[in-house]
């Protein structure tokens, strides 16, 4: 009928509604990069750089070594050390085949990232030289360096075919454009982002020391980056990002100034952001631990992450499914999307996969036969024949009782074990467990058997789990009165653990603070109310 | 009309020993049950007072002896000439045509009697118990008998020789029940701690004349050994040995059946039934297959080879416990749509019983929790009892498409808090219906919704709109949010807005029957507010001197009627009764009275509430406002209400109270006062001793049925007011059970039509809920069921004045108000004394200024009172 007498009720935990009304497809896009890799570097990592080729795997520069990760695994694959002094800004070749690096020491070094050869050293920077970038032709590299002056190489000579020089102070970054492979732009400290031309071999005439276009960010620029149009650029610098409308110009078209501190690093990705809008997405790490994101229609803030140190550098995958950040404490953590939505080189994966499949069916089908073949009883398989058989219709079917899996709390609650009930649902560590559980022991009056009789050890717990809820109003309800029951129970229990103590304190200082906000709020509520009712006076009368 | 309802196990049950039907003593009647189905297949009736046993005759078989009807009844007759009174009854078949009562005597002890069957000649017995007998036991032979006393076990050989003494078999705590095996050998016994005392061959101490004792190892001269089970926790309440002799079973309090294997002592269990067992049926020809009745009104009966239920009757589930704060417990209320009469059962669960059809629909368990008997501490135990979780109001929504329930539950704190939750429910929807078995699923639950205890709570007629009042000074309006976009549930509901009346503690609330006005009784003060606005629309004061100077409307105190309607002769003697108290000086006052409910006229612009002292004493006041004149229309003062309503298709309200009226001799009333004040005194013991006081509560609830019975008859009145005169236009009385609740049944429901509701604009007929959860159908003046039987003619207005009273100086100036006459005093609220008016001028304006006339008519009357200076 309603429910078989005889039977156990499980433990209902109760539900709370969301914590916010409206979840945005972007804020869900943004929180599916999950199960973050972790991986601890010596120095700051100051450069991560994605291979545009598949699997996309990534350069990461930190003190000085350059460590290649495997994009699918995320695991090192190779670590290249060829460095005397800090290395800077290792990039990938467009085809994945060749890896660039500058150094502390000013020498920029083209590597082999399988083999890990040096393949050319191109010596010319006379300081160190923080960015190198292969030009979309694949013989050209651009480098900019602290002696203010871009150079442009030739890596199959390797020989400096032109140097770019007008900027008065470090340049740090360096841009090509995807419109043109003869486009470049510099951003250097001298608070400016540059437009070259290297075709003019940066000794066009005039007082722009032979830059195309001078854009004056007011910051010493960190970091620069072209939207995928090629018409557009951002430099970031100081706490503010510029967007640039290049092909107008260099018109600025927008300051965002949401940064706390220095912007280090700008990252474009024509592929994140959830399915329902195709635009790119702009991504933006800060020294104040900020990674935010930006859309690009009306450069709004979209999402936002925190990490724990400040970021020196963020990378994302081409098929934008793979996050990284690298923080100035050496951390790096990747993070994967759950779906990411690939490009055409997903695509292609699929279709790989797809042929694997089709050989593996052709395979299983074999293997099939022979299993039939060996149907017998020397074999496992031959005791568990006809375990999937359906019941034909006619048949008499038994079913099989199936018991329920009891939660480890509820184990204890149906053998009247109140204490080991509440040490189970505090092991959970969800706080909507322990909370139904107190309330049916209160219920059932089995409240003062579960908290008597604990020694230090098994209060531990139970305090901890006060001290971080009970000021949280949806538990408050029920746990104050058991904090005030453990408070007058186990008041001898005090100055006889450390860690008891420390727990007792924590919970202290939390009812501290709650009783803290309580009164600021009936203050504010007291301001508030002569306002409040002079407004409702002034109002006219009626509906 | 027949009484539904009422309790199945409250008396011991019997069955057949095919196992195919048992018989249950409810009220007045037997009922048959079948044992396959569990359908109610048949009822015996005759008795003409309520049925207190029942018993097989062995001889015809297929036969019950439904409590010996004409032997019983002559027995009892006899028995009355000598003095004596019937209390604690069981009928048990002896060998060859005997039968065996234990009868309670008035002054506290207890009595055997022995009878022949054949003749019905009592036999002589030497049976003298010291005090009331606590059962009677046969062995399955019919050769022994044993009946508990408090701590005394007597047992003796049954014989028509009667000569033979009985042997005691003592222990030093209170005995509960008892069984013989079937081999008559051994004796078991169960206690208030919960041990099973098992004596073995206790025929040698029969044959020997001595009695063993509990503590004594026994085997020496004849003397019994005795050995001891414990497993239960409370007091054991009933023990049977299974047909073979190799199993004894037991329960109690905990809801566990136990089945002891008495050869190795290995128990098995049949645990969480849901209630307290109270009884134990081994049936004769199955062996694996047992009757279980338990507290909860509920029989099963079980098959102990599997361990599995096979067959639950319900009835409607008793009262809950009343709250600690003396706040009453439990609910009631009528479904609309459904028509099912919806009660609050122990264990927070909300039983829907067909009223119909006498029987139970569903069940919707508002706190999902494992029916458990309440643990209590060796250290709380000066601590009262702790609360019992339970359903304290339900709501239903006009449709009967929504529900909101409030339960409560023992905070965790050590205060003894109490958690007040709300919660509105869902029926479910056409497709959904097939699959579950709940009639309601939980929408929203709100915890903790006051920081008071709920007081009130209020559907809206007209939307999905719900209030509740809380004892801290708020009220809360509730209504559903829209349902969220790309969903298909229902929107979940929220607080939409608070309001409070100069903090006072709230105790009713109540929607108009359009859903435009809220009323929320603060104090004595009803205030009407706009639910959409949340604003304050008017506040109606309560007669100054509520209750003491009002005409008094008494019970009707009629005689005899079996709980039916009655007419003019009943409100005669009203009419004398009121003539008599207006005489008497004025009651008490009534300071701290609040309105504990309020109701809208249906079909009339009136609001009518009750003002209710503290804890129900001294009796409250009906309350009547008129809504166009913002004026109290009339009041008037009755006995303690315990149920109020109005009709939803009639401007008429129907009010329920409880009177007990004394008809005993002079000598028995003596009696009963003593026999009062010992109850009282076992009341206020401190419950020291849980399982005592736990364990005297079936004697002592029998020894109250019996004087609801006998002497003092507690009546349960329900009189109907139509809110234009404070005279009842009907009056109904239920003899012999107090009455519970009286509700109007909903319109358009099965139940409408059987009771033999009207159309549209007729009056709605009641249910009447009696405490003993028996309840019958009342049908109303002008409705065609109502026509021959009950056609009340108009009484006359008896409450209104009679001579003797002074006209007041504002009703010279300004004439008669045109519905202020009802109560003297009270019309308007400024002219509550007129000629303390004129003593002092300032009375006249001794009221609240929304209630004072205009202006520019007090100021004559206020220049006329100065000049006559």
């Amino acid at each position: 009928m309603d429910y078989d007498a005889g039977t156990y009720r499980k433990l209902v935990v109760k539900q709370y509604p969301a914590r916010s009304l409206r979840e945005t497809a972007e804020g869900k896009y943004w929180k599916r990069f999950a199960a973050p890799s972790v991986a601890k570097q010596i120095g700051g990592v100051s450069h991560i750089d994605f291979c545009p080729q598949q699997p996309y795997h990534y350069a990461v520069t930190a003190s000085t070594r350059v460590m290649i990760y495997d994009g699918q695994t995320r695991q090192l694959r190779r670590t290249i050390a060829r460095f005397k002094d800090k290395a800077y800004g290792a990039t990938w070749r467009e085809d994945g085949k060749l890896l660039a690096a500058g150094g502390q020491d000013g020498i920029v070094q083209v590597f082999d990232p399988n083999s890990r050869n040096v393949l050319r050293q191109l010596r010319g920077h006379a300081r160190a030289a923080h960015a190198a970038r292969f030009a979309g032709d694949r013989t050209h590299l651009l480098s900019g360096g602290d002696d203010v002056v871009a150079r442009w190489w030739d890596i199959t000579a390797g020989k400096q075919v032109c140097r770019l020089a007008g900027h008065t102070d470090y340049v740090r970054s360096l841009a090509a454009s995807p419109a043109s492979s003869d486009a470049w732009l510099t951003g250097s400290y001298d608070h400016t982002a540059k437009l070259w031309d290297v075709r003019a071999g940066g000794s066009r005439g005039g007082g722009g020391g032979g830059a195309v276009m001078s854009l004056d960010h007011g910051a010493p620029v960190e970091d620069v980056a072209f939207f995928p149009s090629g018409g557009m650029a951002v430099t970031a610098g100081g706490n503010t990002l510029c967007i640039w409308d290049v092909l107008g110009g260099g018109r600025l078209l927008k300051r965002l100034a949401n940064f706390q501190k220095t912007v280090t690093c700008v990252a474009l990705s024509p592929l994140a952001g959830p399915e329902a809008s195709a635009a790119p997405r702009l991504l933006a790490g800060s020294l104040d631990g900020h990674v935010k994101v930006f859309e690009l229609d009306g450069f709004t803030l979209t999402h936002a992450t925190k990490y724990p140190a400040p970021v020196l550098s963020i990378g994302i995958s081409p098929d934008a499914g793979l996050l990284a950040a690298g923080l100035a404490d050496g951390t790096l953590t990747v993070r994967r999307h759950a779906r990411p939505r690939g490009g055409g080189g997903a695509g292609g994966a699929a279709a790989v996969g797809a042929g694997g499949g089709a050989a593996g069916g052709v395979g299983g089908r074999a293997a099939r036969r022979r299993a039939r073949l060996e149907m017998n009883a020397s074999t496992f398989r031959y005791f568990l024949r006809g375990r999937s058989t359906r019941a034909a219709p006619g048949d008499f079917a038994v079913a099989a009782r199936r018991r329920a899996r009891l939660a480890p709390y509820d184990k204890m609650l149906k053998r009247f074990l109140y204490r080991d009930a509440l040490d189970a649902a505090l092991a959970t560590r969800q706080a909507g467990v322990v909370d139904a559980l107190l309330e049916e022991l209160a219920a059932r009056g089995g409240l003062p058997a579960a908290l008597s009789g604990r020694d230090a050890a098994g209060l531990l717990p139970l305090v901890r789990h006060l001290a971080r809820h009970v000021a949280n109003p949806r538990h408050a309800a029920t746990l104050a009165g058991v904090a005030a029951r453990v408070v007058d129970a186990y008041a001898p229990a005090v100055a006889t653990d450390a860690r008891l103590d420390a727990a007792l304190c924590a919970l202290r200082d939390a009812l501290a603070g709650e009783v803290r906000l309580a009164d600021e709020l009936a203050a504010i509520q007291g301001a508030l109310e002569p306002i409040l009712s002079a407004g409702l006076a002034a109002a006219p009368a009626g509906r | 009309m027949a009484l539904k309802g009422g309790l199945i196990t409250r008396r011991q049950l019997c069955w057949t020993p095919d196992g195919r039907v048992f018989f249950a003593p409810c009220g007045r009647d037997v009922r048959v049950y079948s044992a396959q189905s569990g359908e109610h297949i048949g009822t015996l009736s005759g008795h003409t007072a309520s049925v207190t046993a029942v018993a097989l005759d062995p001889q015809a078989e297929t036969q019950p002896r439904a409590g010996g009807e004409a032997r019983h009844k002559r027995a009892r007759g006899a028995l009355l000439a000598g003095g004596h009174r019937e209390g604690h009854h069981q009928v048990v078949s002896g060998p060859a045509e005997l039968a065996y009562l234990s009868l309670s005597h008035r002054l506290g002890a207890g009595k055997l009697l022995g009878l022949r069957l054949s003749d019905g000649v009592p036999l002589s017995s030497s049976v003298r118990p010291r005090g009331p007998l606590r059962g009677l036991a046969a062995s399955p032979s019919g050769r022994y008998l044993a009946a508990p006393d408090r701590f005394s076990l007597w047992v003796w050989a049954a014989g028509e020789d009667g000569e033979r003494r009985p042997v005691n078999f003592h222990h030093v705590r209170a005995y509960t029940c008892c069984a013989f095996d079937p081999t008559d050998t051994v004796l078991a016994a169960g206690d208030v701690s919960g041990r099973i005392m098992l004596w073995h061959n206790f025929r040698a101490a029969l044959a020997s004349g001595e009695g063993g004792k509990s503590n004594s190892a026994g085997g020496r001269g004849g003397a019994p050994a005795c050995t001891t089970l414990h497993w239960h926790a409370h007091p054991v309440g009933c023990l049977a040995f299974s047909p073979d002799g190799n199993h004894l079973l037991s329960g109690g309090a905990e809801s566990v059946l136990v089945q002891w294997q008495l050869a190795t002592g290995k128990r098995n269990y049949l645990p969480r039934l849901g209630g307290p067992l109270v009884g134990i049926l081994p049936c004769a020809g199955d062996a694996g297959r047992y009757c279980i009745a338990q507290a909860d009104n509920t029989v099963r009966v079980v098959n102990l080879a599997a361990m599995q239920i096979e067959t639950t009757v319900h009835g409607v589930r008793p009262h809950p416990p009343p709250r600690p704060g003396g706040a009453p417990g439990g609910c009631v209320a009528l479904q609309p749509g459904g028509g099912a009469l919806v009660v609050a059962g122990p264990n927070a669960l909300l039983q829907f019983f067909d009223a119909v059809r006498d029987r139970h629909a569903a069940r919707l368990q508002v706190a999902p929790r494992n029916p458990v008997s309440l643990t209590r501490d060796a250290a709380s135990a000066g601590a009262p009892p702790p609360l019992e979780p339970q359903v304290v109001a339900a709501a239903f929504s006009a449709s009967g498409g929504a529900l909101a329930t409030v339960d409560v539950a023992p905070g965790t704190g050590a205060g003894g808090g109490v958690q007040h939750s709300l919660k509105f429910w869902d029926a479910p929807t056409a497709g959904v219906r097939a699959s579950s078995a709940a009639p309601y699923s939980l929408n929203t639950r709100a915890d903790a919704p006051h920081a008071g205890a709920i007081t009130a709570l209020a559907f809206s007629p007209a939307a999905d709109v719900a209030a509740t009042a809380s004892d801290d000074g708020e009220f809360r309006v509730w209504a559903r949010a829209p349902p969220p976009r790309h969903s298909e549930r229902a929107g979940r509901w929220r607080c939409r807005s608070v309001g409070s009346y100069k903090r006072r503690p709230l105790g009713a609330a109540a929607f108009s029957w359009d859903g435009s006005l809220l009323a929320v009784g603060a104090g004595t003060t009803a205030t009407l507010w706009d639910p959409e606005t949340n604003a304050l629309v008017a506040a109606l004061p309560a007669p100054c001197g509520a209750g003491a100077g009002a005409a008094a409307v008494s019970a009707a105190a009629g005689d005899g009627g079996d709980g039916e309607a009655q007419g003019a002769a009943g409100q005669q003697q009203q009419q004398q009764q009121q003539q008599q108290q207006q005489q008497q000086p004025g009651g008490q006052p009534q300071r701290q009275a609040a309105l504990t409910q309020l109701a809208f006229s249906a079909r009339s612009p009136h609001l009518a509430g009750l003002l209710s002292a503290p804890g129900g004493a001294g009796g409250d006041t009906l309350v009547v406002w008129d809504l166009l004149t913002l004026s109290v229309a009339w009041s008037c003062s009755l006995p303690h209400c315990v149920s109020f309503s109005a009709d939803p298709s009639a401007a008429l309200f129907a009010v329920a109270f409880n009177h007990s009226i004394s008809k005993a001799p002079q000598g028995a009333q003596q009696a009963d006062q003593q026999q009062q004040q010992q109850q009282q005194q076992q009341q206020q013991q401190p419950p020291q001793q849980p399982d005592q006081q736990q364990q005297q509560q079936a004697p002592g609830a029998d020894e109250q049925q019996t004087r609801t019975a006998r002497r003092t008859q507690r009546r349960g009145t329900v009189l109907l007011f139509s809110p234009s005169s404070p005279a009842p236009v009907m009056a109904s009385v239920l003899v012999g059970t107090a009455v519970a609740a009286a509700l109007h049944v909903p319109p358009g429901t099965p139940l409408y039509a059987a009771a033999g509701g009207g159309g549209a604009g007729c009056a709605t007929p009641l249910l009447a809920l009696a405490e003993d959860r028996s309840y019958a159908l009342i049908a109303q003046p002008g409705s065609g069921a109502a026509a021959g039987a009950a056609a009340a003619p108009p009484v006359p207005a008896a409450a209104a004045r009679s001579g003797g009273v002074e006209e007041s100086v504002l009703e010279a100036v300004f004439g008669q108000p045109a519905a202020a006459h009802a109560a003297r005093g009270t019309a308007g609220g400024a002219v509550h004394d007129a000629r303390a008016a004129a003593r002092q001028v300032a009375a006249l304006f001794d009221a609240p200024s929304h209630a004072l006339p205009p202006p520019s008519r007090l100021c004559a009357s206020l220049l006329e009172v100065l000049l006559e200076k």
